[in-house]
Formats: structure tokens, C-alpha cells, sequence
């Protein structure tokens, strides 16, 4: 499994000299907009890189040239869901790196704060597109299925800033106040397994299907 | 009987196409051709081989296992060689290699190397840069470098020049001397079998028309050319394929001796080429071709 995730990092070494541009960009660009830029910043590049090692895939149909090896299907669907995070950490790596950086060096520019909630819904937000896109991907390869999760995408960044947008002017509302008092008496770690219990489910049925595509697929 | 690969009552339907209860086998130590004119289902059935599609029915054993069952215990021991790259094109030939290493426990870097000294392949070149010839002798050095016992190759010579074929089949030659590895050889090109080939399994739509060794082959079935006056429909029925033009006839016949019987020497009889076989094995009878 290591190798495999080892290949999708080799193979995009240009790609990651790229997307280091486009933190600094994000960084700069999202700082007004406070944590939720995190998350955009973290998704955009886990989107960028992970969608970037299956284009490389399909461009030359390798997948014909992994599945010859002696490698298990699930192997390979495991691993491709494990380098989705790792390109995230990458991306909070470096997020939080700037951060740190600006903050120690006292320097008069703007960043994108990196609070462990920003970073907290990155993960949430990367685990519910992963889990969307990579059976489409398994079930169809890169090419087929760039359309859907182009969409996807831009449905997860406009849908999700539009919620929190909502949500913050309803606060009036019974639900939200409900979801206010039970968020207010719950500890973080509490809300944080309130949020995670599910994000594991969905993303635990996404590999099952992703898997049973991919076990089905003809090459 | 030692088989390395036995394929018995193998069907596959598509919509437009089948594969149908195709069975043949291949001895160890021996290199089989694999040939049919494009579109006759090599690449489905070496497909199916790999388990890179899902059969319908029926069996293929490789080195005595199921080739689904035992599918990465199998796959560790077949070298395989693709027609088109499917490597990484913006990977050097070591880069690429050091992705692949890991997955074969019997992997030789020795042996890799020699390859990658004998073919003068340059390591720290992109895949994208190489030649089509450079790339397949890539892709042969892979295939070579984990001790595998069956080397399973589609269409390797497609589009090659004569110089980079003929080093392929020297290669493969060489490989014959360990008498434990078997070659699948699919090609449409069967002037590349006429040198190194034992066996030659012919594919037409889907089917087989015949397994045997090559020289059961070349001494059973022979090439008959003739005027046209003796071409009466007695002697018609028993060709497999007949081309006319206005000089007379040329035919493919599966029985030397009666032709020989039935037409002594009034016709030429002479010994068929594997491309004659397989043209006149595989046109269909609506094709029947008159050049004029």
C-alpha cells in the first residue's frame, strides 16, 4: 500500500511544486474569510492532487498495468482513498507552516488563520468529497467521471459556504437554536465525535462501493 | 504433460462479439504464437488470461491454479508485455521501475539491469521520450526482471522496425534456454513465429480454428496453385480457402496427400507460409477473393 501511495506522490511532482503556489495564493486571497478559507484552501489542493493522480491514470489507461500486477483490488482502492489524505495533511502542513511563520515573525501580512476547527472541517469536508468522487472515479476512471466531480466541487464549496451563511441568519430559528444549545453543552470533543461518527460511516460505505466497482470493472 | 497454461471451455459475450468454448494449452518450455486477424478477440482472450475481464464460463489454469482464485500467487509469476505504454509517461525508466520493484518478491535488480545495459535503455530519461521500440523493450525488461515463468505478450511487435523485432525474438530465443518458462506470443505479424514459434493457436471470431505444434502445422496444410479448369466443386469443397484470379487459382488445403490424389501433378503444390494459413483460414467464404 505504501508504494502505491508513494506513486501517486512521484507521479504528480510537478503538480505539488504547483500547488504550493496556490496555498500561498489561497492563503493571501481567503484571509479575510477566516476559517472556512481553510478549508477551502486544504479541499481545493486535496482536490487538485487527488483528482491529478487519477487524470495521470487514466491518460495512459495504467490502470490496465496495475491491475497485471500482483497487487489486490483492495489494495489499490485503499490506498487511493489513504493518499487523499495525505495530500490534506500536505495542504494543512504547509496552511499551518505560513501560519506559524507569520505569527512567530510578527510580519504585517495577512494569513489564513489555522485554528484545529479550520482544520477539523477541512478533514470533514475532504472525507465527504472523497467519499462522492472516488467510487465515480473506481466505477468509471478519471476521464468519464471529471464532469460529475467538477460539479461536485463547486456544489461542496458555493453549497457549504451558502449553509453556513444560512445558518448564521436564522439563528432565531428552533432548529438552529436546538443545534446552538446542544453544540453550547457539548464539550469539542464531543461535538467533534458528534460530526466524525458519521463522516467515518459515509466514508467506510464509499470505500465498500468504490471497491465492489472496482472489483467489477473490466480493464 | 507439464502445462503452464490450459484454457478450457472459455466463453466471454459482448453485444456484438463472443468469445466462444475456446480451449488450447501450452507445454512448458515451449513459445506459442497467438495469431488472427484484427478483431478476431487475441487481446479479449489474453484479457481474460490476465483476469482483467470477467470470463462467462469455463476454466484457465495457469501453472495448475485458477487464474481468479489464485489470481496474485498467478500474476507473480507471469511477465507481461502490453501492446501500447501503459507505464507513467512523465516518470524516468527508474522511476517507474522503482514503482513496479516492490510488488514482485522475486525481483532481480541484477538481472534489470542487464537488460537495461543490453537494450541501452537510457535510466534517467522520461517514458514520453522513449521510442515505441524503447518503450516495449521497457516493458520487456519489467516483465523479465522477476524471474517469471510465463511471458504473456500482446501484439509486443506491432509497429516496430524489423531491426527492434528481431532483437525481441533473439531475446526470447535466449529465454527458451531455461526450459521452466513458457512465451505467449499474440501477433498479427506471423513472419515474427516463422523463426521462433513451437505452437501456434489460430483465433478467428472469436473461436479457435486450430492449436498444433508449427510443424504439424506446415507439414499437414499445404498450398495449391493451379489452373482454373481443375477447380471443379468436388475439388472446391475440400480447400479451406480458394483466391482466384484470371490466371487461375490458389488454394489452402489441410490434406496433402489427397490433394495429391485427386490432382497429382497437374497442379503446384507447395508448402504454406504461417500468414497463408492464417489468410485462407480466416477470410470468410463471402470474401471469397477474385483479383483480377
Amino acid at each position: 500500500m505504501y508504494h502505491l501511495i508513494k506513486k501517486d506522490v512521484i507521479m504528480q511532482k510537478r503538480a505539488i511544486g504547483l500547488s504550493l503556489l496556490f496555498i500561498f495564493f489561497f492563503t493571501f486571497t481567503l484571509s479575510e474569510i477566516g476559517p472556512s478559507g481553510l478549508v477551502v484552501n486544504i479541499l481545493a489542493v486535496t482536490y487538485m492532487l487527488a483528482l491529478g493522480a487519477s487524470a495521470v491514470e487514466d491518460k495512459n489507461n495504467s490502470d490496465l498495468m496495475l491491475v497485471s500486477l500482483p497487487i489486490k483490488k483492495d489494495t489499490i482502492v485503499s490506498s487511493k482513498y489513504i493518499s487523499v489524505y495525505i495530500f490534506a495533511l500536505y495542504a494543512a502542513f504547509v496552511n499551518y507552516l505560513i501560519y506559524l511563520i507569520v505569527n512567530q515573525l510578527n510580519l504585517p501580512i495577512k494569513v489564513l488563520p489555522f485554528t484545529s476547527g479550520g482544520f477539523f472541517f477541512s478533514i470533514v469536508a475532504v472525507s465527504l468529497f472523497c467519499s462522492i468522487t472516488l467510487p465515480l472515479i473506481f466505477k468509471y476512471g478519471f476521464l468519464k467521471s471529471r464532469v460529475i466531480s467538477i460539479i461536485l466541487f463547486f456544489v461542496f464549496i458555493a453549497g457549504g459556504s451558502t449553509l453556513v451563511d444560512n445558518l448564521s441568519k436564522k439563528e432565531d430559528s428552533i432548529l438552529i437554536q436546538k443545534i446552538s444549545t446542544l453544540f453550547h453543552s457539548s464539550s469539542d470533543a464531543q461535538i467533534a465525535l458528534l460530526l466524525f461518527i458519521p463522516v467515518v460511516i459515509i466514508l467506510f460505505v464509499s470505500y465498500l462501493i468504490s471497491l465492489n466497482f472496482y472489483k467489477n470493472r473490466e480493464f | 504433460m507439464n502445462k503452464i497454461l490450459e484454457i478450457t471451455n472459455l466463453c466471454k459475450n459482448y453485444k456484438d462479439f463472443s468469445i466462444k468454448n475456446v480451449n488450447f494449452s501450452l507445454e512448458r518450455g515451449y513459445i506459442m504464437g497467438f495469431i488472427g486477424p484484427n478483431g478476431a478477440g487475441k487481446s479479449t482472450i489474453i484479457k481474460l488470461i490476465m483476469n482483467l475481464i470477467k470470463r462467462d464460463s469455463g476454466n484457465i489454469n495457469i501453472f495448475g491454479l485458477d487464474n481468479k482464485k489464485n489470481e496474485i500467487a498467478v500474476k507473480e509469476r507471469i511477465g507481461f508485455v502490453y501492446d501500447e505504454n501503459h507505464f507513467y509517461e512523465d516518470l524516468t525508466v527508474q522511476e517507474m521501475k522503482n514503482i513496479i520493484r516492490p510488488f514482485y518478491s522475486q525481483w532481480d535488480e541484477n538481472l534489470f539491469k542487464r537488460y537495461v545495459k543490453d537494450f541501452g535503455l537510457p535510466s534517467k530519461k522520461q517514458i514520453k521520450h522513449l521510442s515505441k521500440g524503447m518503450k516495449m523493450k521497457f516493458s520487456l525488461a519489467i516483465a523479465l526482471s522477476h524471474n517469471a515463468e510465463l511471458l504473456l505478450m500482446d501484439e509486443p511487435t506491432s509497429g516496430l522496425d524489423p531491426l527492434i523485432r528481431s532483437e525481441l525474438l533473439d531475446v526470447l530465443q535466449s529465454l527458451m534456454q531455461d526450459e521452466n518458462k513458457s512465451v505467449f506470443f499474440s501477433t498479427h505479424i506471423t513472419s515474427d513465429l516463422d523463426k521462433i514459434a513451437d505452437y501456434i493457436t489460430l483465433v478467428n471470431n472469436g473461436e479457435v480454428i486450430l492449436s498444433k505444434t508449427k510443424e504439424e502445422l506446415l507439414e499437414e496444410y499445404c498450398v495449391v496453385k493451379g489452373s482454373k479448369d481443375k477447380l471443379d466443386s468436388n475439388i472446391a469443397n475440400r480447400f479451406i480457402g480458394i483466391k482466384e484470379n484470371q490466371y487461375g487459382f490458389e488454394a489452402l488445403s489441410q490434406n496433402k496427400d489427397e490433394i495429391l490424389q485427386y490432382l497429382g501433378d497437374s497442379v503446384i503444390i507447395e508448402k504454406p507460409t504461417l500468414e497463408d494459413i492464417m489468410v485462407f483460414s480466416t477470410r470468410r467464404s463471402d470474401q471469397h477473393v477474385s483479383s483480377y
